[in-house]
């Protein structure tokens, strides 16, 4: 029923959205069903055509034609036809903007906690998808699986890279253990070859044939006064 | 007709996207949420194709995500032009 010249669905975004994909963004003609209905007739219409059942059986649903030489009369199901497919279309749209939303605030939520964007745009598109997957099967079923996926994936190549990193890791420390273990060597080889040059030393000293210098022939004297007790005044 | 419907249920889709973009499979699963008939992989992926043709759409890839779809300048003139009442 028309107020004021303006028609109800005009009132009404999700029917203005529905006018706009039935006339492809053109105007509605003035004796169009859809012109006359008030606002309550609108909803009962909404509601009749997601109802279940055939168009035929939605039709006896729906509010009856307002004016003209029709008025009183059911909505013929070829006009009712389109305008259940504009309905249809404006939900699906509707449902995808909810979701786009919903996953913006997952972005940004997950943006705040310092996680990888690329991944959650990732896996925020796999979830959308999921449930438009199940929006269009009309089911429910594990949604998550497919983004959990992604994110194991994700998470075994961070576990792969920290694997490299504790390789590198261990590899250094192995060469700097060689490398401990090499100047040991040396120090033991130089200790080696100082008790070496050392027992030449001593082995000199001990030769008997050695000729005595003067501090040895002293040496001896005095051990010998020593042993049999003569004291030198 | 069909066609039309679905090639302008696909531009007023990424209209509402304001400036985002969608892949492949989320315009083909919301074609099939939207459109009540058989249509096979390869009747979505043409009118993908017609709309990108038409230089209506613009594809970008993403290593994560595969192809992903925005309108392009000509193509959001067309799709505010059908969103109006």
């Amino acid at each position: 029923m028309k107020t004021n010249n303006i028609a109800a669905w005009e009132e009404d975004s999700f029917w203005r959205e529905v006018v706009a994909v039935l006339t492809g963004g053109k105007k509605l003609r003035g004796e169009h069903y859809l012109q006359n209905l008030s606002g309550e007739e609108l909803e009962q219409l909404r509601s009749a055509l997601s109802a279940p059942g055939t168009l035929s059986d939605q039709q006896k649903l729906c509010p009856a034609r307002r004016g003209g030489k029709t008025d009183g009369e059911l909505p013929p199901t070829s006009l009712l036809s389109p305008i259940s497919q504009a309905v249809r279309e404006v939900t699906t749209l509707r449902a995808l903007q909810r979701q786009d939303i919903i996953g913006k605030a997952t972005k940004d939520r997950c943006g705040e906690l310092g996680i990888d964007p690329t991944l959650v745009n990732a896996v925020v598109r796999i979830v959308g998808e999921e449930a438009l997957r199940q929006q269009a099967e009309n089911q429910v079923g594990p949604f998550a699986i497919s983004a959990a996926n992604v994110l194991l994936l994700a998470e075994g190549m961070r576990t792969k890279s920290k694997q490299e990193e504790v390789k590198i890791d261990l590899k250094k420390d192995a060469e700097k253990r060689q490398n401990e273990k090499l100047k040991l060597d040396r120090d033991k080889f130089e200790e080696i070859k100082k008790k070496a040059a050392q027992l030449d030393q001593i082995k000199a000293l001990r030769d008997p044939k050695a000729a005595l210098n003067d501090a040895d022939r002293k040496a001896i004297v005095d051990k010998v006064d020593e042993v049999l007790g003569i004291k030198k005044k | 007709m069909i066609d039309q419907d679905i090639k302008k249920f696909v531009l007023r889709l990424l209209l509402r996207k304001n400036g985002d973009t969608a892949t492949a499979t989320e315009i083909k699963l919301a074609i099939r949420s939207a459109f009540n008939a058989a249509l096979t992989e390869g009747d979505l992926d043409n009118y993908i194709e017609q709309l990108e043709a038409n230089n209506y759409i613009a594809g970008t890839s993403d290593d994560l995500s595969g192809t992903l779809w925005a309108l392009t300048p000509k193509g959001k003139i067309r799709a505010q032009s059908l969103s109006k009442s």
